[in-house]
């Protein structure tokens, strides 16, 4: 199932803080969507460090970062993706 | 997708900009020194070895090494591309700048052509080797982030302006004859402060604002257009060593027009961010914008080019990086435990604050140190009889103030460090 964080107005650090703390409680079926106003390089790092595995897609500019644990199949192979 | 994507490997070490941060305050506190040696020698005319050795030491000493060491941590947060075998490209890069700018300095105070040739041959290698290491950096990447360009144009700028660099050194040692002295130093100089300095660093604040202060992105005419034109008319203005016209040098006033410009969109996009709170990252940011207004209308009505240049150097050079140094180092104090924190299985992070690593009040007291040194130092090109000596004391005293925020800072991150690991 899908759980959605939306950070675009939030100031640095506090969108990667929440992000890691709502990973902290995905379970192992669901995947986190984020909604920034920024492409989060820094994220990227730690995330793999974590186990997960993204995706990130502007869209009407904002910037969506799917996140799900890496060894699951991603949300699109299920035909539930962005 | 990207199922591999960066490791914290490419997240270089923090030990790297601080040791470029901390140098560089150590350069501004020299410059601080030769001023309060000196005196009113230091104000006698900006041709003068004295006055030529204090702008390189600050230029390649302070500017050289923050810029080149914020560019170095940036790269990878803003743009996602980390710089390759960052450890020893910035070795190289930080020895040769720390070694190559008191030899300038020096010998252009002493008048010493050999140490002058040797410190601009260092100078000139750390800087194309940083340009070599940044170029691959974005090629290797993915990354295809269009604020690039800017930052590329800007970085670009510093290669005439150490070409030029090294024929007026040659010139000043009797190995070439040079026509025009003066016209050179100001292509020089024009290509080095407004192209190089001018470009990245409101390259830099144009990309930098709206991550930090969550407004939104500059339009492309202030993202791109307008750099683009800088550095064209430049190149324009560069024409006037060869062709006797008006035009040529016009265009010098253009790009002042510009960098006003960009000036007053980038007070209007600070104004416009979400939280209408003022810290002293924006009060750094809008005195350097002031300093470049009243260095425009000193310039217009021209008759005190050494307050030109202290408005310039002091005014934005200084305290607009000091600024963005503080904004910067307690994000990447805060990534870089976090990224621990992550690495020990600790989601959750229950770390400090930003504000922890460097603190508002320390900050503010810096600010007025700086605003006292730098005011000083503008008055001291009208009265330098009086106010040399002083306007020098109060560069120390903030330089060492500067340093003392930024160590305390870095013994605030190995604390934190310690504790993470210790748990």
């Amino acid at each position: 199932m899908e759980q959605q964080l939306d950070v675009r107005e939030l100031e640095p650090p506090v969108p990667l803080e929440r992000i890691l703390e709502a990973l902290e409680i995905l379970s192992m079926d669901d995947w986190l969507l984020v909604r920034h106003s920024r492409e989060p390089y820094p994220l990227y790092s730690l995330l793999r460090e974590m186990g997960f595995a993204w995706d990130t897609r502007w869209q009407n500019s904002e910037c969506l970062i799917q996140i799900w644990h890496a060894e699951r199949p991603p949300p699109d192979r299920q035909g539930i993706g962005l | 997708m990207k199922i591999t994507g960066l490791s914290l490997e490419q997240a270089p070490p923090i030990l790297i900009p601080f040791k470029f941060f901390l140098t560089a305050s150590v350069f501004a506190l020299i410059v601080g020194v030769v001023m309060t040696i000196a005196a009113e020698a230091t104000f006698l005319s900006r041709w003068s070895p004295l006055a030529l050795g204090i702008t390189h030491l600050m230029t390649i000493g302070f500017l050289a090494q923050v810029m080149t060491g914020a560019m170095i941590q940036l790269l990878p947060v803003l743009a996602g591309s980390p710089i390759p075998a960052v450890i020893t490209f910035s070795r190289v890069i930080h020895l040769s700048l720390v070694t190559g700018a008191p030899l300038m300095g020096f010998g252009f105070i002493y008048s010493n052509q050999s140490v002058l040739v040797a410190g601009a041959t260092l100078a000139l290698f750390a800087i194309a080797l940083f340009l070599i290491a940044m170029a691959l950096s974005l090629i290797i990447s993915n990354s295809r982030h269009v604020n690039a360009i800017p930052l590329g144009l800007g970085w670009m700028a510093i290669v005439p302006t150490v070409v030029m660099g090294i024929y007026l050194v040659m010139g000043l040692s009797g190995n070439v004859v040079i026509a025009d002295m003066q016209l050179l130093t100001n292509v020089h100089l024009s290509w080095g402060l407004l192209g190089w300095v001018g470009i990245v660093l409101f390259a830099t604040i144009f990309q930098l604002i709206p991550v930090f202060y969550v407004t939104k992105s500059p339009s492309n005419l202030f993202g791109n257009s307008l750099f683009v034109f800088v550095f064209l008319l430049l190149v324009l203005y560069s024409l006037s060593l060869y062709f006797d016209n008006q035009i040529f040098t016009f265009s010098l006033a253009i790009i002042i027009a510009l960098f006003l410009l960009l000036s007053v969109a980038l007070y209007q996009l600070i104004q416009e961010r979400r939280r209408k709170i003022i810290d002293m990252t924006l009060v750094f940011l809008w005195t350097g914008l002031a300093c470049l207004g009243i260095a425009t209308i000193v310039w217009i009505v021209g008759d005190n080019e050494l307050l030109v240049g202290v408005l310039l150097l002091g005014g934005i050079c200084m305290t607009i990086p000091i600024g963005i140094i503080y904004k910067v180092i307690p994000f990447l104090c805060w990534f870089h435990l976090q990224s621990m924190m992550v690495k020990q299985g600790k989601l959750s992070s229950g770390l400090p604050s930003m504000k922890h690593f460097i603190h508002d009040t320390d900050a503010k007291r810096h600010y007025l140190l700086h605003l006292l040194a730098i005011s000083l130092t503008a008055a001291a090109t009208l009265t330098p009889g009086t106010l040399a000596r002083p306007s020098g004391i109060a560069i120390s005293l903030s330089s060492l103030y500067f340093f003392r925020n930024l160590l305390a800072a870095l013994l605030r991150y190995n604390r934190q460090q310690r504790a993470i690991l210790e748990t």
